[in-house]
Formats: structure tokens, C-alpha cells, sequence
């Protein structure tokens, strides 16, 4: 299991309308640098270069709330390399690409570097009934 | 695991069919076929397979561009194990001369291709641009006498040739096989990248729940219930909103609050009986 880490200022930025999880926003991120506490945006990362990567948009699947309980569920996505190498990287951010700054959401540590050769993917299993993350 | 040589075959043709047999092992495998065919401008292949199963053309390039004298290089991914039939048979007047094949392990797929052809003596070098890291090169090629630098033989038949990198290409990039052509024969050569498997990697990532928590705080006055109220509370900071109300009257009979009002001025009369109030005033 991936622990996901939660961006500081996500809470914030949740708070004032400057990320909205519903939309179709949100994005994955991929560095090979370790996450320092006071990023915040997109621009704070050392992305790898993504030519030979598929997509990495990703689909909400429902966003809504239950008996007050927001929860936010995400559709698996696989990255897959075509025509050259993705990486190295080690860290999976997600991001809102709708919003101001492309602000931060939450990271993923693999636990090493990795690197997709030509045909490699790398499969982001989200839970399909727990969610990506609640609010209660 | 890396890619590896497994086993070569060849044989004789001599009409529009031909059968070799050859043995694949291991895992991950690939078996490369070429063949030369004469006697038809515009060839084509009826069939072509390996224990049945139909092989996938990489391509056909003429000697010096003339397919009167043509060479095709075919593959199939995961061939059957063990001893099978490599079977060919052309459409029309085409004849087979000869077929050489070999076997790999270690291959997941096919990448780029390229072909080349001539008809002077000296060193045949065809160039792919490698599309994966640790790749093999192979080649099929008419007409060539031996393997040039860089370059491993490893089926021969009246000089239909296989040839191989004998190693892994790293980085990926522009790499090469050579052919050498000793006579002034027209030559074709069909070059093809050999790819490791892909590797699937995948995370499940932990769910994350955000919690805040409810108060319920319940505010009075004397001896009145005013009101309550619930907070938001996200830290251990509790903010509380409290009601005053200003004492006007009150009466109290033996059982229920009744009303009360602000008089003009102030407490004008209080008095108590020896058991309960009765009335006060302000």
C-alpha cells in the first residue's frame, strides 16, 4: 500500500475554493525528489519529463456525500511509456490542473526510483469503494 | 531476465513450399524465419507459420531492390515449445531457395525495423534507432557471405543468414548490424530491434479521511433554558456563544413561568415570602 500524504496546504486550499475535487482537474505528477512541507503548487515540483507518457488526467468517479460524509472516488489509471523511457521517479503527486498554480492535493511514495521503459506501466489502484479520500 | 540466443535451423527449398523443423525452448521466446524466393516480380506469401500458427511479416525488401529475387524475414511471439514445423508456400510462380531460422528468449517485442539493399562487394550496415533499453538487434539478409563487426551468424543456408547483436544495446539509440558480401551479388537485409518484456508496476494507495467533530452546548440564564447551539470545532479551541437577556418581571406561579416585562424604572419591590418568590420587579 502507498500511504497517501496529505500537501499541507491542501486543507486551506480546500477551504477557500482554490481546489474544487469534483471537477476534472485533477492530475498526476511524477518526481524523483523527495517532498518538502511548504510546497504548494505544480511549479514547487522537479517533474520528470513526460514525451513518451500517456495520460496522466485523472477521472472521478463519484464526488458527493452520504449522511454528511463527503467522499471522493477515482477511477484506476495506468501511465504506460510508448517510444522511450518515463522517469526516473519515485514520487506520485496528484494535482488540480483547474486550479490557480496547479495546487497540490497529496503524494504517493513508491519506496524507490523506478523507471518505464518503452511498454512498462505503472497502474495507480484506487480504492473503488472507500474512495481517494473522505470528509466528515 | 535478458534476452538470449536459443536455437537455429535452416533448409533447402526448391518449389513454391518448404518445410524446416525446428525446437524452441525457455520463456518469453520469439522465432525469427527468412527465406528467398525467385521467379516472381510481385511475390507473395500464401502462408506462413510455425506448429500452425501464422508467423507476422517484418518485411520483404528485393535484392538490389528487384523482388525477382526477394528476401522476407518473419516472426512469432511465443512460439510453441519443443519440435515443431516451420511451413511455408508462396503464391504463383515464386520459388523458396532457402530458409534459415533462429529462436530467442528473454523477448517481449518487436521494435523498430529498417531494410537495405544493394549489389557491390563489401560491408552491408543496417541501422535501427532502439526504442527500448537493453535490446538485441536481429537481421535476415540474402546474398551476404559473413557477419561484419558488431554482428553474430547464427543460421546459414546457401547465404540466407540470421544474424544477431550477441548483446544487449544500452542506452537506447542508433545501433547497428553488419553484413559482409564478397562477390558482387544483389544483397537485401531486414533489420529488427528485439524488445524485453514491459514491466508492470502498480500502487494502492492508502484512503485518506478527513474528521472534524461536532459539541453540542446547552446555554442558560437563571433559571431559564434559552437556547443551544452546536460548534465546529477543528482544533482543541472551542468557541462558545452565549445570550444575555435582561431581568424585566417574572412571575412564578406554583408551577410554570407565566410572563415578564421591563418596567420603566428599577427594581421597585422584591419580597419572599417565607417559602418562595412571588413576584419581583426592577
Amino acid at each position: 500500500m502507498a500511504t497517501f500524504t496529505k500537501i499541507d496546504s491542501f486543507v486551506e486550499n480546500l477551504a477557500e475554493k482554490a481546489i474544487n475535487l469534483g471537477g476534472t482537474g485533477l492530475t498526476v505528477a511524477l518526481t524523483n525528489t523527495a517532498h518538502t512541507a511548504t510546497w504548494d503548487e505544480l511549479a514547487d515540483l522537479t517533474q520528470v519529463d513526460y514525451t513518451y507518457c500517456s495520460s496522466r488526467v485523472l477521472t472521478v468517479s463519484t464526488s458527493a456525500q452520504t449522511s454528511g460524509t463527503y467522499k471522493l472516488v477515482l477511477a484506476d489509471l495506468t501511465l504506460t511509456a510508448t517510444g522511450g523511457a518515463v522517469g526516473p521517479f519515485r514520487y506520485v503527486y496528484i494535482y488540480d490542473d483547474s486550479s490557480t498554480g496547479d495546487k497540490l492535493v497529496a503524494y504517493y511514495d513508491y519506496g524507490s526510483s523506478i523507471t518505464l521503459n518503452d511498454a512498462d506501466t505503472l497502474t495507480i489502484d484506487f480504492d473503488g469503494t472507500n474512495g481517494f479520500l473522505t470528509i466528515a | 531476465m535478458a534476452i538470449a540466443f536459443d536455437s537455429s535451423s535452416s533448409g533447402i527449398g526448391g518449389s513454391a513450399s518448404i518445410t524446416v523443423s525446428h525446437t524452441c525452448s525457455g520463456s518469453d521466446r520469439v522465432l525469427f524465419v527468412v527465406w528467398r524466393t525467385t521467379g516472381d516480380a510481385t511475390p507473395n506469401v500464401s502462408s506462413a507459420s510455425y506448429a500452425g500458427e501464422a508467423m507476422t511479416l517484418v518485411d520483404v525488401q528485393g535484392a538490389n531492390n528487384d523482388l525477382n529475387n526477394a528476401v522476407y524475414l518473419y516472426y512469432i511471439l511465443n512460439p510453441a515449445t519443443g519440435t515443431n514445423d516451420i511451413s511455408v508456400t508462396m503464391q504463383s510462380t515464386a520459388t523458396i531457395g532457402s530458409l534459415a531460422a533462429a529462436s530467442y528468449t528473454g523477448v517481449g517485442s518487436i521494435g523498430a525495423t529498417n531494410k537495405t539493399y544493394g549489389t557491390t562487394s563489401g560491408n552491408y550496415t543496417n541501422t535501427v534507432t532502439t526504442t527500448k533499453d537493453n535490446s538485441w538487434l536481429v537481421m535476415g539478409a540474402y546474398a551476404v557471405q559473413s557477419a561484419g563487426t558488431g554482428t553474430t551468424s547464427r543460421a546459414n543456408n546457401n547465404d540466407v543468414h540470421i544474424f544477431d547483436s550477441n548483446g544487449a544495446k544500452s542506452p537506447t539509440g542508433s545501433y547497428s548490424l553488419v553484413a559482409v558480401e564478397s562477390y558482387g551479388n544483389d544483397v537485401g537485409t531486414i533489420l529488427a530491434e528485439m524488445k524485453l518484456p514491459a514491466l508492470n508496476y502498480s500502487i494502492t494507495p492508502t484512503v485518506f479521511a478527513f474528521n472534524t467533530s461536532w459539541k453540542t452546548v446547552i446555554l442558560h440564564i437563571g433559571k431559564y433554558l434559552l437556547a443551544s447551539l452546536g460548534q465546529f470545532t477543528q482544533t482543541l479551541n472551542t468557541v462558545v456563544v452565549s445570550v444575555t437577556r435582561l431581568w424585566t418581571k417574572a412571575t412564578k406561579n406554583s408551577t410554570t413561568l407565566t410572563g415578564t416585562s421591563k418596567s420603566t424604572t428599577s427594581w421597585t419591590e422584591e419580597s419572599k415570602n417565607t417559602s418562595t418568590f412571588t413576584n419581583e420587579t426592577k
